[in-house]
């Protein structure tokens, strides 16, 4: 077991093998050795690493991402593709905003690179398919683009 | 396009803020890349900030596909330009066509390459090749003129992977029936891609690492030099071969050539010369799906004995064949039978509406050999039991009336091993379009038949041709 604690002071007892699922914390495990000492997670609340831990659980038996390009539009394409959400993901990654972008900068920190592009997937999903003032609208975004801007942007995505 | 984005690297808005650039760029590709028709232009629409991110990012630039509604411009070539500027030094997937979609097709009215247009595939092209050294998945459809210039890049497209290149021209004749088109001979030697389609066009590849390929015209002395090359091709599909200018005592005295693990081959002749020469050079011991054509505008006559002699030599055990009976104006499917015994899906079309009781023999043999006049029968050994004794799928579409009382013979009992069973058919589907004034029911028996039985699925037919649209 491995204990955990959060900046807001919660402490963790988690099975190895979900913890090291984080790259920041499997790398600090080998660098201390065999101890007891809690590992401090400076930058992830409890509220935050509850989330993570509930992904971590639930993902740890998974395989890891393949590197296999065969047959595909490209390398990248494969990558992206091999890993598609499941319905379990999409209902997990069904919370307000604020909480989805926590999760982003918590698995970004914590280097679990599957929670990080399941999230950023899950962001993604949000504006696709919509228009530019619903994108906007989703993020709070203003449009600063001066009338000459404008006008090359409609000009480059008329023509494409 | 003069105009300069400026962006504040300290400005930022909503809730987006909260997070580093390297991260918004990750949800960047993961919006782009998960619809393939989603452009990235659509994030620089969005505010100067997401622009900036966007355009710094170059994963969202690997995949350019210019097929677009509107013929080339001036701004497409300024696009891509900037676009493929973008990529970094990513390996890129490229989709370009000179045509507008929809028009140009090779089945449709061919329109005419104007001056305009070539000069504007020509730079195009030069755009697109600025970058060949980073093409991992190319498809271009060009004029045949245009097309030739990939001849002269100087950069070798060392990372291709998959290659589609179709070239077009006006006088499609000319193309198809003497089969003067372009080639390319030098680019493509020292790349090693494993999926290739061409179109009216010669390319000079290295076949070695070839596993799927795909030729529209193709002369049959180029398919035995590929066959020969391509060791580890798996998947098929040559259209119009023929045997325009083949020396033909050339293929005929040299050695048999194997092509070893080729499993799937669709292939449709352009004459009786071409599917002679290639039945008695190849050799496909691996080959268990085979569709084996004339061209339909050609009206391309073959040969039965050819058929059965490429596959007696190569041995294979074929489980899916199709085939047009029409095709083959003389021998008939009852001499293949016996090199069939592994068939599980059998697809015959009959677009001859003659009837002719030789060919109906074999549907005679399917359901019981004892019917058949013993000088039809097949000259190999065969055994009193139906023939094709793993049979799942039948599948008989055609113009004619088909011999209906042979279906329930579909279930008489086989026996390829000295045990009788009955065939693991699950469908039988035959679908007739009749000629007016001729029989145009399905008997009764047979449709008791498919009423009844329960673990095949039946599905017949027989419609009128004054019916058809």
């Amino acid at each position: 077991m491995v204990i955990l604690i959060t900046s807001d002071n919660v402490k963790y007892v988690v099975e190895k093998d979900v913890a090291e699922l984080s790259v920041l914390v499997k790398n600090m495990l080998e660098d201390i050795g065999p101890s007891d000492e809690p590992i401090p997670l400076h930058n992830v609340t409890s509220t935050v690493f509850n989330k993570v831990l509930e992904y971590c659980i639930y993902h740890r038996n998974d395989p890891p991402p393949s590197d296999d390009d065969e047959g595909c539009a490209s390398p990248l394409h494969k990558y992206l593709a091999s890993h598609i959400c499941s319905e379990w993901d999409q209902r997990f990654f069904d919370v307000d905003q604020a909480l989805l972008f926590d999760i982003i900068l918590a698995a970004n920190y914590l280097d679990i690179k599957t929670l990080l592009d399941d999230a950023c997937k899950a962001v993604a999903h949000l504006i696709q398919g919509k228009s530019t003032e619903e994108i906007r609208g989703i993020f709070n975004i203003v449009n600063d683009f001066t009338p000459e801007e404008e006008a090359r942007v409609k000009k480059e995505n008329v023509s494409s | 396009m003069d105009i300069t984005f400026q962006y504040d690297s300290a400005e930022s808005d909503g809730f987006l803020e909260s997070l580093p650039i390297e991260l918004i760029s990750t949800i960047f590709v993961h919006y782009v890349h998960s619809i393939p028709t989603t452009s990235p232009l659509t994030l620089g629409k969005i505010c100067r900030r997401w622009r900036y991110i966007a355009w710094s990012t170059p994963e969202l630039w690997t995949e350019l596909t210019m097929d677009s509604l509107h013929s080339t411009s001036e701004t497409h070539i300024e696009l891509a330009e900037e676009w493929l500027g973008r990529s970094g030094s990513l390996p890129l997937s490229i989709k370009y066509s000179s045509y507008q979609k929809g028009t140009g097709d090779i089945d449709e009215e061919p329109i005419e390459a104007d001056s305009e247009m070539l000069a504007y595939s020509q730079r195009m092209l030069k755009v697109l090749s600025r970058c060949s050294d980073r093409w991992h998945t190319l498809s271009l459809v060009l004029p045949s003129n245009v097309i030739e210039e990939i001849g002269t890049l100087t950069r070798p497209p060392s990372m291709l992977h998959s290659l589609s290149l179709e070239a077009r021209r006006v006088d499609v004749d000319e193309f198809r029936l003497h089969a003067r088109y372009p080639s390319i001979t030098v680019t493509f030697l020292k790349c090693s891609p494993k999926i290739v389609d061409i179109s009216f066009l010669k390319v000079s590849l290295d076949w070695t690492t070839v596993t799927v390929l795909n030729i529209k015209i193709v002369n049959i002395a180029e398919v035995a030099c590929i066959f020969q090359d391509a060791q580890n091709l798996s998947e098929c599909t040559l259209e119009a071969v023929h045997a325009y200018g083949t020396r033909i005592t050339t293929i005929r005295e040299s050695n048999v050539v194997v092509c070893p693990h080729l499993t799937s081959l669709v292939i449709f002749f352009a004459s009786v010369t071409s599917q002679e020469l290639f039945c008695s050079a190849i050799s496909l011991p691996a080959l268990k799906y085979l569709t084996f054509v004339g061209m339909e505008d050609n009206d391309t006559e073959l040969s039965m004995d050819g058929l059965i002699s490429f596959l007696s030599r190569s041995s294979c055990a074929l489980v899916n064949l199709e085939i047009d009976e029409a095709d083959f104006h003389s021998g008939s499917l009852i001499d293949l039978a016996p090199l069939l015994s592994s068939l599980t899906e059998l697809y015959i079309w009959s677009s001859d509406d003659r009837i002719s009781y030789e060919k109906d023999a074999f549907y005679e043999l399917l359901a019981d050999p004892t019917r058949v006049p013993t000088h039809v029968l097949p000259s190999t050994p065969y055994t009193a039991y139906p023939m094709l004794p793993c049979l799942e799928i039948y599948d008989w579409h055609g113009c004619k009336p088909y011999p209906w009382l042979t279906v329930p013979g579909l279930l008489n009992p086989v026996s390829p091993n000295g045990f009788q069973h009955r065939r693991p058919l699950q469908l039988v589907k035959i679908h007739c379009t009749d000629m007016p004034g001729r029989m145009l029911y399905i008997p009764q028996v047979v449709v008791r038949l498919s009423e009844e039985c329960d673990d095949v699925e039946f599905d017949l037919s027989v419609v009128s041709d004054w019916d058809s649209p």
